[in-house]
C-alpha cells in the first residue's frame, strides 16, 4: 500500500460516490444478522426455558451451544461452507449458531435466576406451570434474555463482516475489495460501518435492556417517594 | 402451611377440608380456592398493584369489570386508594403498604381459607400492629378460617382464636390463648410464652407483709430526748417513730404531734411521751390481712414484728400501691391479651 497519504475528504468522496454500492452491503450486513439473531432468538428462548427445567438438558444443551462458540468464526463458516456451498444462507446458519450460546445461557440463567418468593407465590395463587412461565418467569427474566441477545447482536456484526470469505454479501465485500486492490478507502469505507453497526446495536439493546428492567418496575406518573402508609383505626 | 396448598405432598397421613381430602383435588385448583400471604416479596414486581390483586380472579377467568370493581373494593377495605395506588407498581408503595396488598390479594377471590406464612415479620413494629389489627378487623367481616405461621408469641395472642404451638414439626400443644398462658403443656411452651405472659397458677400468689414491708424503720431509743426525735425525724423526713429497746423490741410509737404537744418540758424524754403501738402484725402474715387492718383502723402505718415481737417492718399505704406498681404490669399484659383475643 504505498500511495500518497489519504486524506478525509478523499474517505468522503469515495462514499459518496459509492453511496448506492455501499448503503446495499450495509443493509445486507443488516439483514443477515437480523436473520441469524432473529433465529437464535426463536430457537434459543425455548432452549433456555427447556434448560431450565432440566439440570442434565441445561448441561447438555450449555456444553454443545458453547462449543459452538469457542470454534473461530472463520472456521465455522467454512466448515458450513462444505455442507450449505457458498452464499448467505451458509453465513446466516453460521450467525444463528453463533449468537445461539448467548442468548440460551442468558434466557437460562434469567429463568434461574428469578426470586424464588416469586415463584412461590406464583404457585401458591394457583398459577400453572405455563401460566408461571409467561406471567411470572419470562417477564422477570427479560433483562438477561435482552443482555443476551444483545450479545449475540454484536457479535453476528462482527462475524458477518468476514461473509464474503463464503460467498457472503455485506460490508464485508468491500472491505475484502479494499484488501484485494490494496485500497485503504474501500477498507475504511467497509470497517467504518461495520464498527459503527455494531456499536449502534449495542447502545439501542442496551437502552432495551434498562427499559426491560421489570424488577423495579415504576409507573410513568410517579416520580415521587412512595407515601407514608396511612394510619387507621 | 404448605401442606395445606399442596406445595409440598405429605409423605404420610392425610389433609381434610371440609371432610374432603385434599390430595384428591388438583392442587392449582386447591390453590386458588385458598389464599396465600408469604414473609416477604409477594408481590410481583412487573404488574401493577391492581393487577397483583387481581392475580386469582385473573386465573380463574372472571369477567373485567367484577375484576376491577372487586380490586377498588379491596384496596378501600385496607385504606389504600384505589386511585392513587391501583396503576403504581409494587417497588413504589412501603413494605407495610406492600404486604397490605399481599393480604387482599390472598382475599381477592374469596378463599374460605387464608394461609398467611409469617407474613409480618419483614415489617417494622408499627406497620406490624397495624397489619395485625387489619387482619383481626378483616377477619371480623369476612368470617375466613386465617391459619397464620408466626414466631412472635406476641402477634399470636393478639390474633389468634387457638394456638397451635410445634416444635420441631410434632405439636406441642393446641389450644385457646387463656388455656395456653393459663396451662402450658411444657416448658418448651412456657419458656415460648416467656415468664412475664405467664398467668402463675391459683391466679396470683398472695404476698406476705414481709415482701411489702418497708425495712429498717426509722426508730429511737426511749431514753432520748424530745430535739433530738424531732431532728431525727427531719432528717428521714417522716412524722411517725417507731420506739424501740437495744434489742429492737417495740416499746411504743410516737408522732410529731406527741412530741410537738410536750415540747417545752426539756426533761422530758421519748419514752414519756410514746402511745403504746395498738396494732401490729406478726411477719408471714398475708398482705390483704395487713391492708384490712390499715383501712379498718385508719391507720398510716402498721408495724411488723417477729415472733420476739421485735420490729423487723413497716408497712405504710405507700408501700402497698409500690408493690402492686411492682406486680401490676405482668397482670395487665397477660389481662390485655385475653381482651385482646375476645374483641
Amino acid at each position: 500500500m504505498n500511495q500518497p497519504p489519504l486524506t478525509f475528504a478523499d474517505f468522503i468522496g469515495y462514499i459518496s460516490r459509492n453511496q448506492a454500492m455501499l448503503w446495499e452491503y450495509f443493509f445486507q450486513h443488516i439483514v443477515m444478522v437480523l436473520i441469524g439473531v432473529g433465529l437464535a432468538i426463536v430457537v434459543g428462548i425455548p432452549l433456555g426455558i427447556l434448560c431450565s427445567r432440566s439440570k442434565a438438558f441445561a448441561r447438555i444443551i450449555l456444553a454443545l451451544t458453547n462449543l459452538l462458540q469457542v470454534i473461530p468464526s472463520l472456521a465455522m463458516l467454512v466448515l458450513l461452507m462444505l455442507w450449505l456451498g457458498l452464499g448467505s444462507t451458509t453465513v446466516t446458519v453460521g450467525l444463528f449458531l453463533y449468537s445461539l450460546n448467548p442468548v440460551v445461557r442468558n434466557t437460562y440463567v434469567g429463568l434461574t435466576q428469578v426470586h424464588p418468593s416469586y415463584v412461590e407465590a406464583g404457585r401458591g395463587v394457583g398459577m400453572s406451570s405455563i401460566q408461571m412461565l409467561f406471567q411470572v418467569r419470562l417477564p422477570l427474566s427479560i433483562t438477561y434474555i435482552v443482555s443476551g441477545i444483545r450479545i449475540a447482536a454484536v457479535i453476528a456484526v462482527g462475524v458477518a463482516a468476514i461473509a464474503p470469505l463464503v460467498g457472503g454479501e455485506g460490508l464485508g465485500r468491500e472491505i475484502y475489495a479494499g484488501i484485494n486492490n490494496q485500497n485503504s478507502l474501500r477498507i475504511y469505507a467497509g470497517a467504518i460501518p461495520a464498527a459503527l453497526l455494531a456499536i449502534i446495536a449495542d447502545i439501542l439493546l442496551g437502552a432495551l435492556q434498562r427499559k426491560m428492567n421489570l424488577e423495579n418496575r415504576r409507573s410513568r406518573k410517579s416520580d415521587v417517594v412512595p407515601p407514608v402508609p396511612k394510619t387507621q383505626g | 402451611m404448605k401442606l395445606i396448598n399442596r406445595l409440598i405432598t405429605p409423605t404420610n397421613g392425610t389433609i381434610l377440608i371440609n371432610e374432603e381430602n385434599i390430595g384428591s383435588i388438583d392442587p392449582v385448583k386447591l390453590r386458588r380456592n385458598i389464599g396465600y400471604v408469604i414473609q416477604s416479596i409477594g408481590l410481583f414486581p412487573h404488574m401493577t398493584i391492581g393487577r397483583n390483586v387481581a392475580v386469582v380472579p385473573h386465573l380463574k377467568k372472571w369477567e373485567k369489570d367484577r375484576i376491577s370493581k372487586r380490586v377498588d373494593e379491596l384496596m378501600e377495605m385496607v385504606g389504600l386508594s384505589p386511585e392513587t395506588y391501583r396503576d403504581r407498581y409494587p417497588s413504589e408503595l412501603s413494605g407495610g403498604q406492600q404486604q397490605r396488598i399481599g393480604v387482599i390479594r390472598a382475599l381477592a377471590a374469596d378463599p374460605d381459607i387464608i394461609l398467611m406464612d409469617e407474613p409480618f415479620s419483614a415489617l417494622d413494629p408499627i406497620s406490624r400492629e397495624q397489619l395485625q389489627d387489619d387482619v383481626i378487623r378483616l377477619q371480623q367481616e369476612l368470617h375466613k378460617t386465617i391459619v397464620f405461621v408466626t414466631h412472635d408469641m406476641d402477634e399470636a395472642l393478639k390474633i389468634a382464636d387457638r394456638i397451635v404451638i410445634m416444635r420441631a414439626g410434632s405439636v406441642v400443644q393446641s389450644d385457646t390463648p387463656e388455656r395456653i398462658l393459663r396451662y402450658p403443656a411444657d416448658d418448651f411452651v412456657r419458656s415460648f410464652i416467656g415468664q412475664q405472659r405467664l398467668v402463675p397458677e391459683n391466679t396470683y400468689d398472695v404476698p406476705t407483709v414481709d415482701e411489702v414491708m418497708v425495712r429498717q424503720p426509722v426508730t429511737v431509743y426511749p431514753n432520748r430526748g424530745l430535739a433530738e426525735s424531732i431532728a431525727i425525724m427531719e432528717r428521714r423526713r417522716v412524722d411517725t417513730l417507731f420506739v424501740t429497746d437495744h434489742k429492737r423490741n417495740l416499746k411504743g410509737i410516737v408522732s410529731i404531734f406527741n412530741v410537738l404537744d410536750q415540747y417545752g418540758e426539756e426533761n422530758m424524754t421519748v419514752g414519756d411521751v410514746m402511745k403504746p403501738v395498738l396494732h401490729r402484725i406478726s411477719s408471714g402474715t398475708p398482705l390483704p390481712q395487713a391492708v384490712e387492718l390499715l383501712n379498718w383502723h385508719q391507720l398510716s402505718n402498721l408495724a411488723v414484728v417477729d415472733d420476739k415481737n421485735r420490729l423487723i417492718g413497716l408497712i405504710t399505704r405507700g408501700s402497698v400501691v409500690r408493690h402492686l406498681a411492682e406486680v401490676y404490669p405482668t397482670i395487665t399484659e397477660s389481662v390485655d391479651a385475653e381482651q385482646g383475643d375476645n374483641e
